[in-house]
């Protein structure tokens, strides 16, 4: 899905500290550690005074602090961008020596690394130079079968003791397709000082936007403006929090060319709509359907009665289409124009463009309009409204002009264009009438021409997400259970399970159906697992019997206790930090258990556990149990809404999560008569 | 030439805690964890390299895996870089929401550091041998201070397990003064060097260890005392 990728979030994923290639960068390490250390030669006065500087005192957990954090950019008259980074940082312990190291992207066509040079500053002050036989330059790709995208990189990992500070500085060229750029003032280290500077010629203007911290105002000097932030935290995962891509400081700007001046610079975006229509230019001639795709589209529709199945067996044929993805011209446009769609159905292969696009060439040739959305596939929270540009996404799915009457949690109530169902080719496991998780709530560019924009893509309710268990169980008088377990999931709960049961195959799945029921009752066999897997009613249900001879304890043959709700607790929430630094993201899901459980012969309930009802602002619980006859009934809901959580209310979304785990441990104590 | 063997003894893991139960679920007190052997290699491989403030929050998420958030304070870490010497570590923990609770009874397990582990071995087949790189030992000596106004109810031990000489588990406990529960265990794997366990041997394996988890996971119950 990654091949939607812009030219800058290309070069952004593999700069300075961006781990996202480590695999390859961890091979570079081993290739680089066994080449000549270094020559001798002073580092320069820039990376001195950097190393230098008296730093405030770092979160401890830091492995590595950046000293300087700086970029050049001048953009020249011809359009041509040429770019001067310098980077330190100091190595505090031995997992931050990973941080020493450079990779600097170019695109083959349109761009070079004039430049790049590396030094090590021991903690002992003696400085040397990484030789040039310690750099490389490499194929860049992730997902790609193919890719036009290089990286120049050297590693100093090996060179690296606590207390060392490494260096480098680059000169890159590029002739960019676009006259934007975006700039992130840290990776997830703490930065002491980060600077962006940009020159334009004389006449250009720019206008910039600072994302995830207030608005950074620029210093001016002739032509150059310059960005400054100084002393970054160190930024920690933490459980349910969004993309770090999502938080740190981040510059976006826009440059315009004086008047009517030509460059071979693209067309400037001052709205979404004029992304909208530069996109629509790209994609709208390869949408034509050709004589292959009408014909294949009769065939598959031959049986569809209505509207909706007719998009829904197109849907199906298209979504199992192979993907493959082919980068080339990126540095032109090449990742933003999808292949044509006769080419596509062809070959019967494609990235997330293509296959999008070969969807709309058949729906067109079914008389149903649709347009392409380009989307962030990843984190909801990283696309911002403030910043129009196609440089903010990676992935393209399809919007479908919905059929009167038709409703769900995937349509979105467009102002111009209508009802639309929107729908992701690409991915194998959430069917029609669902969107992926990871691109639900997000802001989107529908791809419409002037009639486009940016839209928030809908988001599921609690109940369309939904893990419905039942269980039938009895206990024997020595402790033993048998009983049988039935799982209905509905929206990305069923997507996931669906995924993990096609990727790993019936047995695998049958081992982690096992592992589950264990984790709840000690010592479980489980038989005759049975799925069944119906996407197109949005549901993956699953069937197992188990027993256990060790279910329940016995105490002195009089006391009998065990878990009511027999099963382990719901997925945790992961709120178990006293405090919380970033927000917490919570995707609506309704967990609902309901089991019934004949008592052993000779035993009489004593205790049964207390009722628990919350009510918040992030979800509801409720857990009741009742006997009677011999019967125990248990049921227990978990609710949550689709919200974020700030930072300061974590003690409100800890208390939640904390009653919820309360309430799951009480037992059933049975007495003898 | 075949190269001996290290006993259980050789690689041993020993817990000893004194805690305090208050009646609204907190455990509270001090602990002490110890390894040998192979065992002390593994954690020194673990923690040589990190910092103080590192180790620190290594044992603290090795807890939280247990305990939920509890709070540690007082770490210190001892042999870490000294490979004569045993590595330990003591700590003051104070975890909330221990405990099970109905109406008029505390359920309390007294495995404390093998809360919330999962099953050794889940699942009912299995393709490969089951192979132990090495012999090793666990003792568990641990006290809880009972709250005030709660007397134990029926309370009980599993029964040993012992399978021939690869495998020997045992639990004890006392009560003492009505208020104080002394409990100890011992295991051991491995004396009779039967590291590679056949494809064929994995149903008894599994009960073994099954059988384990379930005596670990046994709990005591507290009641509220009925007034003389």
């Amino acid at each position: 899905m990654k091949e939607f990728l812009s030219n800058t979030d290309r070069r952004k994923s593999l700069s300075h500290l961006s781990f996202q290639r480590s695999a390859v960068l961890a091979l570079l390490s081993l290739i680089l550690c066994c080449v000549p250390a270094a020559a001798a030669e002073e580092a320069p006065a820039w990376l001195r005074a950097a190393a230098s500087e008296k730093l405030p005192a770092a979160d401890p957990k830091a492995p590595a602090i950046v000293l300087l954090r700086e970029s050049n950019v001048v953009v020249e008259d011809s359009g041509h961008i040429v770019t001067t980074d310098r980077f330190a940082v100091k190595v505090v312990n031995r997992a931050g020596a990973s941080a020493a190291r450079a990779a600097k992207i170019y695109l083959r066509d349109t761009g070079k690394v004039r430049d790049l040079k590396a030094w090590v500053i021991a903690p002992s002050g003696d400085a040397r130079r990484l030789t040039k036989e310690r750099f490389l330059d490499v194929a860049v790709g992730e997902d790609a079968l193919y890719e036009d995208i290089r990286a120049r990189v050297v590693s100093a990992e090996r060179d690296c003791d606590p207390g060392a500070v490494f260096g480098y500085e680059s000169v890159t060229e590029e002739k960019s397709i676009f006259t934007q750029l975006d700039w992130d003032f840290s990776d997830r280290l703490p930065a002491h000082i980060s600077r962006y500077s940009l020159t334009l010629p004389a006449g250009w203007s720019a206008k910039a936007v600072t994302m995830n911290h207030a608005p950074v105002s620029p210093v001016e000097s002739g032509a150059t403006q310059t960005w400054e932030l100084r002393d970054l935290p160190y930024f920690e995962g933490e459980p349910f929090s969004p993309a770090f891509e999502s938080l740190r400081p981040r510059l976006a700007l826009s440059f315009f060319p004086a008047g009517s001046q030509k460059t071979v610079l693209g067309p400037s975006f001052a709205r979404w709509e004029d992304v909208s229509l530069w996109l629509s230019e790209l994609h709208d001639g390869q949408s034509l359907p050709d004589d292959a795709i009408t014909a294949k589209v009769r065939s598959l529709t031959a049986g569809a009665n209505t509207p909706i199945d007719k998009i829904r067996a197109l849907a199906d044929y298209v979504q199992a289409i192979r993907y493959v993805s082919i980068q080339t011209g990126i540095g032109r446009g090449g990742g933003y124009k999808p292949h044509a769609a006769s080419l596509v159905f062809a070959k019967s292969y494609g990235d997330c463009k293509d296959k999008a696009n070969l969807l709309r060439a058949m729906l067109k040739a079914a008389g149903i309009e649709s347009w392409p959305v380009s989307i962030f596939s990843g984190d909801p929270l990283f696309v911002r409204a403030e910043w129009p540009t196609p440089q903010q996404v990676n992935h393209c799915i399809l919007a479908i002009l919905a059929p009167a009457g038709y409703t769900g949690d995937a349509v979105l109530d467009d102002p111009k264009l209508g009802k639309l169902l929107i729908f992701d080719p690409t991915d194998a496991y959430t069917p029609l009438g669902e969107i992926p998780l990871h691109e639900q709530n997000s802001f989107a560019l529908i791809i419409a021409g002037e009639r486009g924009g940016l839209e928030k893509m809908p988001s599921g309710k609690a109940g369309a997400n939904s893990t419905m268990r039942n269980i039938e169980a009895s206990v024997a008088p020595n402790g033993s259970v048998k009983g049988t377990l039935h799982e209905d999931l509905t929206g990305w709960t069923a997507v996931i399970q669906r995924a993990s049961f096609r990727e790993r195959g019936e047995a695998e799945y049958r081992k982690r159906v096992e592992t589950r029921v264990t984790n709840g009752i000690r010592s479980a066999a489980i038989g005759n697992v049975k799925t069944i897997d119906t996407p197109h009613e949005d549901r993956f249900q699953v069937d197992a019997e188990f027993t256990s001879a060790g279910f329940a304890q016995i105490m002195q043959g009089r006391l009998m206790v065990f878990r009511p709700s027999i099963l382990q607790s719901f997925d945790p929430l992961p709120f178990t930090d006293t405090k919380r630094t970033q927000p917490a993201i919570l995707n609506a899901r309704t967990w609902q258990d309901t089991v019934h459980v004949k008592l052993p012969e000779g035993f009489e309930v004593d205790e049964l556990p207390d009722a628990a009802k919350v009510e918040t602002a992030y979800g509801s619980y409720e857990a009741k149990s009742s006997a009677e006859a011999g019967l125990l009934t248990f049921t227990r809901t978990l609710v949550l809404k689709s919200s974020v959580v700030p930072a300061d209310e974590y003690a409100k979304l800890k208390a939640f999560a904390d009653r919820v785990s309360g309430s799951d441990q009480a037992p059933v104590v049975l007495v003898k008569k | 030439m075949v190269a001996p063997l290290s006993r259980s003894g050789d690689s041993k893991e020993e817990h000893s805690a004194q805690f305090k139960l208050d009646e609204d679920g907190t455990l509270s007190g001090s602990v002490r964890m110890t390894w040998t052997g192979h065992l002390a290699v593994k954690r020194r491989a673990a923690l040589f390299r990190k910092s103080a403030a590192e180790r620190e929050e290594y044992i603290k998420d090795e807890m939280k895996d247990q305990f939920g958030s509890p709070e540690i304070n007082d770490i210190k870490w001892d042999g870490i870089d000294d490979s004569e010497r045993p590595v330990s570590v003591s700590f003051a923990m104070k975890a909330t929401g221990y405990v099970q609770k109905t109406g008029k009874r505390i359920f309390v397990q007294p495995a404390v550091f093998q809360r919330a582990f999962a099953a050794r071995f889940p699942n009912s087949t299995r393709v490969y041998p089951v192979y132990f790189q090495y012999a090793w030992s666990e003792v568990d000596d641990i006290s809880i201070e009972v709250p005030a106004g709660y007397e134990f109810d029926h309370p009980d031990i599993p029964p040993s397990i012992k399978a021939g000489d690869t495998v020997d588990w045992k639990v004890t406990a006392r009560i003492e003064g009505k208020t104080k529960l002394v409990y100890e265990r011992r295991f051991s794997f491995g004396d009779d060097g039967n590291l590679v366990l056949p494809v064929t041997a994995y149903a008894n394996v599994k009960k073994v260890f099954d059988a384990i988890h379930e005596g670990d996971d046994h709990t005591f119950a507290l009641k509220q005392a009925v007034a003389q």
